[in-house]
């Protein structure tokens, strides 16, 4: 069992009347990419601002390396907001000296990182430049530079990728695939479903402050699944023993979705296929939804009790 | 404390960094000095350019009020029997100037002066001492000739201090000097302010305040700008004492400036003051800054804090009249006029030390609290974007009701 970096234990925050956050409890541990999923306005920011001792919890408690969180532990902890800003008119290299100066690097060690990670993210040659000389993609770069400089225990990261081109998203991946095998901890906010299936371990879904889904990535799709399969090829399907109907294209998936009654398996259903003459099979798959219809769905219940 | 330390650093090394500063900083009162420099020099070849000497003089005394012998006669003074021989001569160019004493003299003063180009006014007071100790002995042989030339010999004596002024330069000096402190002490204070206030409407627009409040507290972060900026504000004023002493080794032979006191216990307080109304001014300009979060609308606020600061300056006059009337009293007690109001009476008057303790008390009580409350807006609109917070919303974070500033201003932001 990897160690805890973050428990959550029923945490609330409310700003008057609305409720930011409400009774959230999750945990999230070293060595994992964690993903904090939910709409606009479902509390993320709110939640992790709590978790960095911005904002204090109405209720409940939050522990960061297995305790409350202190000027020490805020060092272990990198942060990038969705809002980014570097100062402008001051160079790269001196901004990254300062904030790395601020995690509680020395002056020296802070500048000989900043470098290094300069060189790794292939902008070495621009650190004497001021902030503003830089294309968005490079300062975006430099602000992922700036938060992992500790060297941290922690990273949380809104949107890590937007803003980013194919090859600079792939450099930032790679960074972030080495933190997590070094042993460190990700939380990573954002809408892009694609990446959370393809990046993170766990996730934590949440709608207007409340858990809506938390557990393992495959786990929750696995919960999402419908009794249905997902073929292409030819065949007179709607024919085949324990189908109760069919649905061409079914949400814009191309083939045709199989629902199957109750006593019967995805197993019997290839069985009979294979035996049928008149069938031939493209392709054959368990309909699992994928995280951006889960995402839709689990938001759009809410709305339609609302 | 060590992150406030490395706040303060960071702030004062960037900004000390900037074209803007040095210019202001060092371009300031080089330009001073140099409009100085350029005035004299102006002055000076002006008389030596247009002005008559006034080498050779001649003088018609057709009121017979010259003693004869005349006395004390200056070299080039030469006696013309009438106006028409002297004007000859002045045609001629034997003589440069010539001074024809009216034959109603003594009823009118009158004294017709015919040259040929603009005279010096040293010459002008050379034919008045020459008259005058005419003048005087005819009055009286036994009279001093110099009590009937200058019977008022003034010398000052403010009540306060003990110091002696001798002569009106003097009395020019002594208002002078606190003008000059106070003109130094707001360039300084401006430019700091606005350093201040610029360097947080940027991090809140630039959105790095996010990235900041995760390695400071709101409250390091202000007082970390406060003393960072602050110590940019005592550079300039070192700068501006370094050149004003230049200027008084320099100009060491004037009467004006020999007449120039400072006396140090004034500088100390001058400077206590300062610090104190930096802090004060500086946390009002931070909470502008980060409320405000635009550095065109903050100006125009910190312009209004500004003029309210610099009221002693405009009202200089009362001052002047009567340094302690109610309205100079008043100002000296009310703390956003307190330095200024206070630095003019204590060179002008006698200023209790009842009255300068309270006057320091207040202000450093409002400083506190002030800065106190400026740390608590900071706090919360650090943070907030895209919404103004009202007066009233302001008001309810300093008493420390957040909650309903938060969902409105968080809702709109699309938390």
């Amino acid at each position: 069992m990897p160690a805890t970096t973050i428990h959550i234990d029923h945490i609330s925050k409310s700003y008057g009347s609305f409720r930011a956050v409400d009774d959230l409890s999750f945990d999230v541990y070293a060595g994992e990419i964690f993903a904090l999923l939910g709409p606009n306005g479902a509390g993320k920011s709110t939640t992790i601002r709590m978790i960095l001792d911005i904002i204090r919890p109405d209720r409940g408690t939050i522990q960061v390396f297995g305790g409350p969180i202190s000027d020490d532990k805020k060092n272990r902890i990198g942060y990038l907001p969705e809002e980014r800003g570097l100062y402008k008119s001051v160079s790269v290299i001196e901004v990254m000296t300062y904030l790395g100066k601020l995690k509680g690097l020395s002056g020296a060690d802070a500048k000989q990182r900043s470098m290094a990670l300069l060189q790794k993210l292939d902008l070495a040659e621009h650190a004497k430049k001021k902030v503003s000389e830089l294309s968005k993609g490079m300062q975006q770069k430099v602000q992922f530079a700036v938060t992992i400089l500790h060297s941290p225990d922690l990273i949380i990261i809104d949107e890590p990728f937007s803003g980013l081109d194919p090859v600079n998203r792939l450099i930032v991946k790679d960074l972030l695939e080495e933190f997590k095998a070094g042993g460190g901890a990700i939380v990573m906010s954002t809408h892009q479903m694609e990446q959370v299936e393809e990046m993170a371990d766990r996730l934590l879904m949440i709608n207007h402050g409340q858990q809506k889904l938390y557990g393992e990535v495959n786990e929750v799709k696995r919960q999402f699944a419908t009794h249905a399969i997902l073929v292409q090829g030819q065949g007179a399907w709607a024919l085949l023993p324990g189908v109760l109907r069919v649905e061409e294209n079914p949400r814009g998936h191309a083939g045709t979705m199989l629902y199957l009654a109750e006593d019967t398996s995805a197993d019997q259903v290839l069985v009979a296929m294979a035996s049928s003459p008149d069938t031939h099979i493209d392709k054959f798959e368990l309909a699992i939804p994928s995280l951006d219809e889960i995402f839709i769905q689990v938001a759009g219940e809410k709305e339609k009790i609302l | 404390m060590k992150r406030i330390l490395l706040v303060a650093q960071y702030e004062f090394m960037t900004n000390i960094k900037k074209t803007s500063f040095l210019m202001a900083a060092i371009g300031g009162p080089l330009f001073t000095i140099g409009i100085m420099v350029f005035a004299t020099l102006l002055s000076i070849s002006s008389i030596e350019a247009g002005q008559i000497k006034g080498e050779r003089v001649g003088y018609v005394d057709e009121a017979g009020i010259i003693a004869n012998p005349p006395l004390g006669l200056p070299d080039a003074y030469i006696a013309y029997p009438d106006a028409k021989r002297g004007q000859t001569a002045l045609d001629n160019k034997e003589i440069d100037l010539l001074a024809v004493i009216d034959s109603a003299y003594l009823k009118t003063g009158k004294i017709s002066l015919l040259a040929y180009g603009s005279v010096s006014n040293a010459l002008k007071k050379d034919l008045g001492g020459f008259i005058s100790t005419n003048l005087a002995h005819s009055v009286s042989d036994t009279l001093p000739e110099a009590r009937i030339k200058d019977p008022v010999n003034l010398e000052y004596f403010l009540q306060n201090n003990g110091r002696a002024l001798n002569s009106e330069t003097a009395l020019l000096a002594v208002i002078m000097t606190p003008i000059v402190f106070v003109i130094v002490f707001m360039i300084a204070l401006q430019l700091t302010g606005t350093y201040l206030m610029t360097s947080i409407v940027e991090e809140k627009t630039n959105r790095i305040m996010e990235i900041l409040a995760t390695s400071v507290t709101p409250t390091q972060l202000l007082a970390g700008k406060l003393l960072g900026v602050g110590g940019l504000g005592l550079v300039q004023i070192t700068i501006w004492l370094v050149v004003a002493a230049i200027g008084l080794v320099v100009g060491r032979g004037t009467e004006l400036v020999q007449a120039i006191q400072v006396p140090f216990d004034i500088v100390v307080i001058a400077l206590a003051y300062f610090v104190l109304n930096y802090f004060l001014i500086g946390s009002i300009l931070a909470g502008i800054g980060v409320i405000v979060g635009s550095e065109q609308e903050s100006r125009q606020f910190a312009g209004i804090v500004t003029i309210v600061t610099v009221l002693p300056l405009i009202l200089m006059f009362s001052f002047l009249m009567d340094p302690d009337g109610p309205l100079p009293v008043f100002l000296s007690l009310f703390p956003f006029t307190a330095p200024m109001a206070m630095l003019l009476r204590l060179m002008l008057s006698a200023v209790s030390p009842l009255e300068l303790i309270s006057s320091f008390g207040l202000m450093f009580v409002t400083t506190l609290v002030i800065v106190w409350m400026s740390a608590r807006v900071f706090r919360w609109a650090m943070l907030l974007y895209g919404k103004k917070m009202s007066p009233r919303d302001i008001w309810r974070v300093i008493r420390g009701q957040t909650d309903h500033v938060s969902t409105a201003s968080l809702q709109q932001e699309g938390r």
